[in-house]
């Protein structure tokens, strides 16, 4: 299964991703309505695992769609469900009651006006909308083992121009 | 006589859970589930949607019954179990005897009772319940919530978006005193004060009004408080009523070991109705984990559950210790509170901006509680830590220090 990467030292702040992310879960996707909401995108993409608490750079939020998830454990509502080996939190059914935000060990999901929500990886199109609008590749959407030994070879190289195997990487 | 593999006492949320974990691991094993209600598994903490209307008792139900016979769950609903005979290995109920192998208590547990049994006195515990307080709510101009904690405050939440005025009679000195902490308690109390809510701190209910029905009742410090209906919300007790008739070793809840197995072999308990180690001190190692407490919580319900179905399903796990941990909304403010919140000998570090509020307790490097209003982000990864014991006081303070938690909001409007 393929998940989202995020690549730190590439990182400009530029925050496209997070207006990509607002622009796709909106229903007819403007942009007018993103830079009006944009305060909000942090909700969908921002820092919050433990190693890297102290960083305020947005990078998504990675939910690992653990093989027991306690957020659907905690669920009362059975909003939160795990299908197709993805959790996926159904915005009609949820009740706001945050047990997933209490439980869920990585800092995955976040409230967000009242219900709770997480990254579902744009489950509906072929790449998620932060990937598409990263323009420096920041962000990547591969395989787990593909982007270990992608990582790994960049670690190798250490010099900056060395990195290109990842940059023309096809995703 | 019904021959079941794996028997299952109760449907709640423990039960539904060692069921499921059963069949993941056990795809032929016959599993029956008995219940004393109506209604299969359907989602406790809702039902007070049921009594204000906004939803139907059919909106909970969680896995119907269509689902049942996918995952081949016998569902034998009404059914009240009257004995268990360890030796035998079956349990008397109204539907005859049941021949287990393996036996699971999920009984949950009770409401405690007051001292008067009349008409207009309700107890909220199942979604009978609310359905004969909604019914009764149509006449009723005036309440009165027994009792501060957490399920009468969300009755008191109920009958407010229902337009009904609510008086609370709290027994301690504010409310919600062992969920929260005194500071967040007050917050929310002075919220609900504004919204006209009366709270009677520091009092209990001594005798009741009755004239041709329920008109008020009397404190212990001689108040009448008018009223046309009293709920009662003081917390609950495990039902282990059945577990101590059959030889079971019983506390306050049935006791367990780390693998949710009783002192009789084949016998497992969880959820409301077992007394499991906790990890609350923040230490999990093996000679820290004698202290065994009841925790009636969903999740820690669901992840014993869990435990108890894979070990009699023949997989062994060991139970990582409950920690009791809260999650409340009322009026737009979130607050979530988990470990210890108040007490003698801990670290207290506490940061304070505008309405929000965060307190972090430590013993030494670990954390073993915290309480955080209105800014709720990231409280899993505490009540990991606190579960866990990994020192985390540095990178919380580092955390705060950037600010980069504490003030997300302003951030971001500096970013953009």
């Amino acid at each position: 299964m393929r998940e989202i990467h995020f690549i730190k030292d590439r990182c400009v702040e530029c925050g496209a991703c997070k207006a990509a992310c607002i622009a796709e879960h909106q229903k007819n996707h403007t942009i007018y309505d993103t830079i009006s909401l944009m305060p909000m995108a942090k909700k969908r993409l921002s820092g919050n695992l433990l190693n890297s608490m102290d960083d305020v750079l947005p990078h998504p939020v990675r939910c690992v769609h653990c093989e027991e998830p306690v957020c659907v454990e905690a669920c009362i509502s059975g909003a939160m469900k795990k299908t197709d080996n993805r959790v996926n939190s159904k915005w009609g059914q949820c009740v706001g009651c945050f047990m997933c935000v209490m439980t869920c060990p990585y800092g995955a999901i976040l409230p967000f006006f009242g219900k709770a929500i997480k990254c579902d990886q744009c489950l509906f199109t072929e790449k998620p909308a932060c990937v598409r609008a990263c323009p420096h590749n920041a962000i990547v959407f591969m395989e787990e083992d593909e982007f270990s030994r992608a990582n790994r070879k960049m670690k190798q190289h250490e010099s900056p121009q060395r990195e290109a195997p990842l940059m023309r990487a096809k995703y | 006589m019904i021959k079941a593999q794996y028997l299952i006492i109760g449907n709640g949320v423990s039960g539904m859970h060692g069921a499921y974990f059963i069949r993941k691991l056990d795809r032929k094993g016959n599993i029956t589930i008995l219940t004393n209600e109506a209604t299969p598994f359907y989602s406790r903490p809702l039902i007070i949607d049921v009594m204000t209307g906004k939803k139907r008792k059919d909106d909970l139900i969680i896995l119907d019954e269509k689902k049942h016979n996918i995952y081949g769950f016998d569902l034998k609903k009404d059914v009240t179990v009257f004995h268990i005979d360890t030796k035998k290995r079956q349990a008397g109920t109204s539907v005859g005897d049941v021949k287990y192998e393996k036996l699971l208590i999920a009984t949950g547990a009770l409401p405690k009772k007051t001292n008067f049994e009349r008409d207009g006195i309700f107890y909220l515990r199942t979604a009978d319940d609310a359905e004969r307080i909604g019914r009764y709510l149509k006449k009723v101009k005036k309440a009165i919530v027994y009792g501060g904690g957490p399920i009468g405050i969300k009755t008191v939440y109920g009958l407010l978006s229902m337009g009904i005025h609510v008086d609370v009679i709290v027994s301690s000195s504010h409310i919600l005193s062992r969920a929260l902490d005194r500071k967040a308690s007050i917050c929310f109390q002075e919220i609900f004060e504004k919204n006209g809510v009366s709270f009677y701190c520091n009092r209990e209910i001594k005798d009741i009004i009755w004239k041709r029905g329920l008109k008020g009742i009397v404190t212990n410090r001689g108040e009448e408080i008018p009223g046309d209906i009293v709920i009662a919300g003081k917390g609950v007790k495990p039902d282990i009523g059945i577990a101590q008739d059959a030889g079971i070793m019983t506390d306050k809840g049935i006791i367990v070991d780390d693998t949710m197995r009783t002192n009789i072999d084949n016998i497992f308990a969880a959820g409301d109705a077992a007394q499991a180690s906790s990890a609350e001190s923040g230490e999990q190692r093996a000679e820290n984990r004698g202290k065994k407490k009841v925790v009636s919580l969903w999740h820690v319900g669901a992840s014993q559950g869990k435990t108890a179905g894979c070990n009699m399903a023949g997989q062994s796990r060991i139970y990582e210790g409950s920690v009791s941990s809260n999650s409340v909304e009322y009026f737009g403010v979130k607050c979530i509170s988990m470990g210890i919140v108040e007490g003698e000998g801990y670290e207290e570090i506490v940061f304070e901006e505008g309405r929000i509020y965060k307190k972090y307790l430590f013993n030494g490097e670990t954390l073993v509680g915290a309480v955080l209003l209105d800014n709720i982000e990231g409280a899993g990864l505490l009540l990991n830590a606190i579960r866990t014991g990994i020192p985390i006081k540095n990178s919380i303070l580092q955390m705060h220090n950037t600010k980069s938690a504490i003030c997300n909001e302003v951030n971001m409007e500096v970013l953009f």
